[in-house]
């Protein structure tokens, strides 16, 4: 072994140790939802669509100032753009045939281009970890939340903190379902006691928050009072002695300029927002019934679904529909879940250790990325592809012309006459 | 219950169409600034390149064809250089021929001429002889008898002398 492996290895076991010693972050919190950053009038602005934004304006400037000049020998930022659309382009026609692929290409690379930009741009330092602080309230209630300090408006976690539960006794409202079942029973107005339970919720919330501000504030609370009791009782106990700590603990935390909150960043990867992959299945669903109907007419396409012939027919047309609907669903969920699996599992991963043990799965996460995108393209293509196929397309000599064979398996859509 | 899933799911009414429209204007701006022109250029391109192609196999084809013209024609150039030269070769070989045949001719001609005067002057020398040796004879005679003989006996007996030796000399 020579020296430069060694100090190699050194260097990575030192920065594996100073991650674990010093930059240990609270358990992270995951969040299924966009979050949000503000309101606009009815408008949620979601960390999610500003990133679409972000990309939107920036796949639309590179495009331009790339191809503004557009040369028959390419050379620089034309000849990325120029390799990715030939590639596509080269596939679409071979997929779909030239005729069709002229009209399938700008959807499918629109398709492609923006999941892809969105997914590697998600990898770019500053999304998710830097944001703005949400203090953790009664209306804005997070069942888990950090100590936090916020500068400039940028939330930063106190290391060496960890993380606190808040612990909501729902149990103490329930009596007022009782009261509402019996009212609904009665015939009487439940309005009121809806309101109430709101509000004993949101008491009950307000006690868990405070019953941790002890904990968050670093003051020891002495609980040996309640080693007698048990269970629930026990819970109750605690809480109350916490309790009585508060006013104080709250006083120090505002002292110390410290917070509990959770961060909201300000970027987060477009595709973990269900909103964003659930949008861009519908308008791929659109474009693909679009171009059935003129590729086959409206009565013919329409056919497909409402078959009169026979009843077996008819049956094989409503399930084709059904999955016909049923794609909207495979393109959003598959997006959706592998961009959200991937955040997290970085998340956990930098979570497990600061430095180092994350790199492979950034490595996969650009992979998995680009293929999503890839993927989603091209299942947009096989479909649009199906859909202006006719259903007689052997004994069709046109149909069978423009559909050369589908490169993927399974893509098959049953014959029904 | 299916509208609280997809609410605790995130799906948002407002932001969905926010997002239907930002999709809807990169595609109209990706369309026009991008996969429209790069198609076109793609397809120029692709034409540019099959055309350059069959403009390379007609080139070569014609090189192959002039090639050949060339060939052809040193060719030919070389069959007629071959007849020249066996041309030239039949005129020498008449010439020498007909200079051998003339020589011959020549010297043939000569060589009867010769022989003809060869023949001509032995006759001449013969019949100087002859003369000579008659009258060296009648001097000789003269001498010996002494002019005892008349002249007419002396003629007869040359005559019959030189008959006798004219007949010997036939002989």
């Amino acid at each position: 072994m020579n020296f430069k492996t060694i100090a190699i290895a050194a260097g990575a076991l030192v920065l594996l140790a100073v991650g674990f010693l010093f930059f240990q972050s609270p358990k992270p919190i995951i969040e299924i939802k966009g979050e949000k950053l503000a309101d606009i009038g009815f408008f949620p602005l979601l960390n999610t669509y500003v990133t679409s934004v972000l990309v939107v304006i920036m796949l639309c400037a590179v495009t331009y100032f790339g191809l503004r000049k557009l040369n028959m020998v390419p050379g620089g930022l034309q000849n990325v753009i120029e390799g990715v659309a030939e590639a596509l382009y080269n596939i679409c026609i071979t997929t779909a045939g030239e005729k069709n692929a002229r009209r399938f290409f700008p959807v499918i690379a629109t398709i492609f281009v923006y999941i892809w930009i969105a997914n590697w741009m998600a990898l770019l330092p500053g999304f998710l970890s830097i944001g703005k602080v949400q203090e953790v309230s009664a209306h804005h209630f997070h069942h888990e939340a950090t100590v936090l300090r916020e500068t400039a408006g940028i939330g930063f976690i106190m290391p060496g903190q960890g993380e606190i539960e808040f612990h909501v006794d729902e149990a103490a409202c329930a009596p007022i379902d009782d009261e509402i079942d019996e009212a609904k029973a009665a015939g009487h107005d439940t309005a009121e006691l809806k309101e109430a339970k709101k509000d004993c919720i949101e008491h009950e919330r307000e006690r868990a928050i405070d019953a941790q501000l002890a904990k968050a504030a670093g003051i020891k609370v002495d609980t040996s009072a309640c080693e007698d009791l048990h269970d629930h009782e026990k819970e109750v106990c605690e809480t109350d002695i916490k309790l009585e700590h508060a006013e104080e603990a709250r006083a120090k935390l505002d002292a110390d300029g410290k917070k509990i909150g959770i961060v909201i960043p300000y970027l987060r990867s477009m595709n973990t927002d269900i909103n964003s992959p659930l949008s861009i299945a519908i308008m791929a669903l659109i474009f693909i019934e679009f171009w059935g109907i003129t590729a086959l007419g409206f009565f013919k396409y329409a056919g497909k679904f409402l078959n009169f012939s026979s009843p077996i027919y008819f049956f094989v047309g409503i399930l084709e529909f059904i999955a016909e609907i049923a794609r909207i669903i495979s393109f959003t969920f598959r997006l959706f879940g592998n961009m959200l699996a991937g955040e997290i599992l970085l998340l956990v991963m930098t979570f497990l250790a600061p430095f180092l043990v994350a790199l492979p799965f950034y490595g996969l996460e650009v992979f998995v990325g680009a293929i999503q995108a890839f993927v989603f393209a091209m299942l947009t293509l096989v479909f649009a592809v199906l859909a202006v196929s006719s259903h007689e397309g052997h004994d069709d000599e046109q149909g069978h012309d423009n559909i050369p064979d589908l490169p993927l398996e399974g893509a098959h859509i049953p014959a029904t006459h | 219950m299916i509208i609280l899933g997809i609410a605790d799911l995130g799906i948002n009414l407002p932001v969905l169409v926010a997002q239907l429209v930002n999709f809807t204007i990169l595609l109209v701006v990706l369309r026009l600034v991008a996969w429209g022109p790069l198609m076109k250029m793609l397809d120029e391109r692709r034409e540019r390149i099959a055309e350059g192609i069959s403009s390379a196999d007609r080139m070569k084809a014609q090189a192959a064809e002039s090639e050949r013209v060339v060939q052809e024609q040193i060719e030919a150039a070389r069959r007629e250089g071959q007849t020249l030269v066996a041309q030239a070769q039949e005129i020498a070989n008449r010439i020498t021929a007909d200079a051998r045949t003339q020589a011959q001719t020549d010297a043939e001609a000569t060589l009867a001429r010769a022989r003809n005067e060869i023949q001509l002057e032995r006759d001449a020398a013969i019949a100087d002889l002859r003369r000579e040796f008659g009258d060296l004879t009648i001097a000789a005679a003269e001498k010996v008898i002494n002019s005892s003989l008349d002249r007419q006996s002396h003629a007869r007996l040359i005559q019959e002398a030189l008959a006798e030796s004219s007949f010997r000399e036939k002989n």
